[in-house]
C-alpha cells in the first residue's frame, strides 16, 4: 500500500483525529492550574446530548433521506447503535480524563453514578429527538424539550443529589420511549403537529 | 409493478390501480394538499393502511422499494453546488446511490445551469429557482431509478422554453416508471400514459389522455355523475357522456365542448 494511499484513508485520519483529541486532552489537564475546576466532563456530555437530541431530530424528519431511499427503519437501526457507540466513547473518554486528573492533582474525582447519569441524559435526548422528529413537530417547540432536559441535569449536577431515582427515571423512560419509536416509524404520515 | 387498493386520501377514496414498468403517470389536484399525500404515500414515505404493494408487499418503509425509486419535491432545495463530481461523492455517501456522473455533467452543461446560480465568497452555490428546478431534474435523471417527481417544472416559464423542450425530451426518453406530481398540465402535453385526476367531486378518475375525452359544458344538473371540475366561469367540466346522454345535452342546446385534459387548467 502506498504512503499516499494510507495517508487518504478514512481509518487513518479517524485514528489520528482520536490520538489529537486524547492529546489535547492532556494538555489541557496539564496546563489547568486549579485543582477544583469544574469537571469538563460534564460539560462535554451536556454538549453531546444536545447534538445528538438535533441529529435525532432533524434525521427522523427528512423528507430527502426518505427521498432518497434510507427507510425509517434503516435511519432508526443506525442511530441507536451509532447512540450506544457515542455513549461508550464519552465513557472511556471520561475515565481517561479522569485518569490523568488523578496522576496530576493525586485527587480522585471519578463518580460512576454521575456518570451513568450523564449517560442516560444522552441517551434519552437521542430518543426524545427522534420521536420529536418522527411526529414532525415544530423545531422551536421542540427544542424547549432539550433546553428543559439540560437544565434539570445541571440542577442534578450541582444542586440536588437523586441519580439513583433519576437513573432509574430515565433508564425507563428512554425504554419508553425506544418502543414508542418503533411505533411510530411503523405507523406515521409526514403532518406538523404543531 | 405497484398496486393501489381502496386508498384513501383526505375525502378521496382510489379504488384499483395498477402502475406498470415505464409508465408516465401524471397526478393532478385542484388542491396540492392532495396531490403532496398522495405521492407521499405512493413513494413510501407516508404509512398506508395495506393499500399500496410493490412485488405484493406493503411498499410503506419497504427496502426493496426504497432502493428502486426516487422521490423528490423540485420545490425543495436538495444540493448547494455544481461541482457533479462532488455530488456524486455526497449522494453515494450519504443515501448508498449511484449517480451518472457523465450524463449529470451533460445535462448542467446542455441547460447552462451555471447561468441559473450565484457562487458565494464560501463557494456556496445559491440557484435561482429555475436553477433549482432544473438541477433536481437532472439529479432525479441521473439516478436512472423509478421516478416520483413533484411538481417537476415549476418555475419553468415560457421564457424558458429551450429549457422545458429539454426536459420534455429527457422525460420522454426516460424508460423507467414516471409518476409526476402536475403543476402545470399543459406542459407535459402528449407526453403521459395515463392521468389520475382527483376532481372538486371528490372522485378520484385514472384518465387515459389518448383515449378518453372531457367536455365543458354550461351549468346544469343532469349528468351529475359525470362531473369533473367546476370552471372559474360556472362551467363544469365533465367525463365523455354516453352518446344517448350526448345527444340528450345537444338537444337541450346546452352548450358542450370536447377539449384536451391538457388545457382543463385555464378553465380552472
Amino acid at each position: 500500500m502506498k504512503l499516499k494511499n494510507i495517508y487518504n484513508s478514512s481509518l487513518f485520519k479517524l485514528i489520528m483525529v482520536v490520538l489529537l483529541c486524547l492529546f489535547a486532552i492532556l494538555i489541557a489537564v496539564s496546563l489547568s492550574e486549579r485543582e477544583e475546576q469544574i469537571n469538563f466532563v460534564y460539560l462535554v456530555y451536556l454538549l453531546t446530548s444536545i447534538s445528538i437530541f438535533t441529529i435525532g431530530y432533524s434525521k427522523m424528519a427528512s423528507i430527502v433521506t426518505l427521498g432518497f431511499g434510507i427507510t425509517r427503519y434503516e435511519t432508526y437501526r443506525k442511530f441507536n447503535i451509532s447512540l450506544l457507540f457515542i455513549i461508550l466513547y464519552l465513557f472511556l473518554f471520561a475515565i481517561y480524563y479522569n485518569l490523568l486528573y488523578y496522576l496530576a492533582y493525586n485527587k480522585n474525582i471519578f463518580d460512576l453514578g454521575l456518570l451513568i447519569l450523564l449517560s442516560l441524559v444522552v441517551f434519552f435526548s437521542g430518543q426524545l429527538g427522534m420521536m420529536l422528529g418522527n411526529l414532525n413537530l415544530n423545531e422551536y417547540f421542540s427544542s424547549v424539550f432539550i433546553v428543559i432536559i439540560i437544565f434539570v441535569s445541571i440542577l442534578e449536577i450541582f444542586v440536588f443529589n437523586y441519580k439513583i431515582y433519576i437513573n432509574f427515571f430515565l433508564f425507563f423512560a428512554s425504554i419508553i420511549l425506544i418502543v414508542i419509536n418503533y411505533a411510530l416509524i411503523k405507523n406515521i404520515k409526514i403532518e406538523k403537529f404543531i | 409493478m405497484i398496486e393501489i387498493k381502496k386508498l384513501k386520501i383526505k375525502d378521496y377514496l382510489i379504488e384499483d390501480i395498477e402502475i406498470i414498468k415505464g409508465e408516465k403517470i401524471g397526478v393532478f389536484a385542484r388542491e396540492a394538499e392532495v396531490r403532496d399525500k398522495f405521492l407521499l404515500s405512493l413513494a413510501g414515505i407516508n404509512r398506508n393502511y395495506d393499500n399500496c404493494f410493490f412485488k405484493k408487499e406493503n411498499l410503506y418503509d419497504n427496502k426493496a422499494y426504497f432502493q428502486n425509486r426516487i422521490y423528490l419535491d423540485c420545490q425543495e432545495k436538495y444540493l448547494e453546488t455544481l461541482n457533479f463530481s462532488k455530488i456524486a461523492d455526497i449522494i453515494n455517501t450519504k443515501f448508498k446511490m449511484k449517480i451518472d456522473r457523465a450524463y449529470l455533467a451533460k445535462y448542467i452543461d446542455a441547460l447552462k445551469i451555471r447561468g441559473e446560480c450565484e457562487i458565494t465568497s464560501t463557494y456556496k452555490y445559491i440557484f435561482t429557482y429555475i436553477g433549482n428546478t432544473l438541477i433536481n431534474l437532472g439529479l432525479a435523471f441521473s439516478t436512472g431509478k423509478n421516478l416520483i417527481i413533484n411538481n417537476p417544472t415549476i418555475h419553468i416559464d415560457d421564457e424558458h422554453k429551450s429549457d422545458e423542450e429539454y426536459i420534455y425530451n429527457e422525460l420522454k426518453n426516460y424508460t423507467k416508471l414516471i409518476v409526476l406530481g402536475i403543476n402545470n398540465l399543459i406542459q407535459l402535453k402528449d407526453l403521459l400514459n395515463r392521468v389520475i385526476l382527483f376532481t372538486d367531486f371528490n372522485e378520484v378518475i385514472v384518465f387515459n389522455p389518448k383515449k378518453d375525452n372531457l367536455y365543458i359544458i354550461d351549468n346544469c344538473n343532469i349528468v351529475n355523475e359525470l362531473y369533473v371540475f367546476k370552471c372559474k366561469d360556472e362551467r363544469l367540466i365533465i367525463k365523455e357522456p354516453p352518446q344517448e346522454t350526448l345527444k340528450r345535452l345537444r338537444r337541450q342546446k346546452l352548450n358542450l365542448k370536447r377539449i384536451s385534459i391538457y388545457e382543463i387548467e385555464k378553465y380552472l
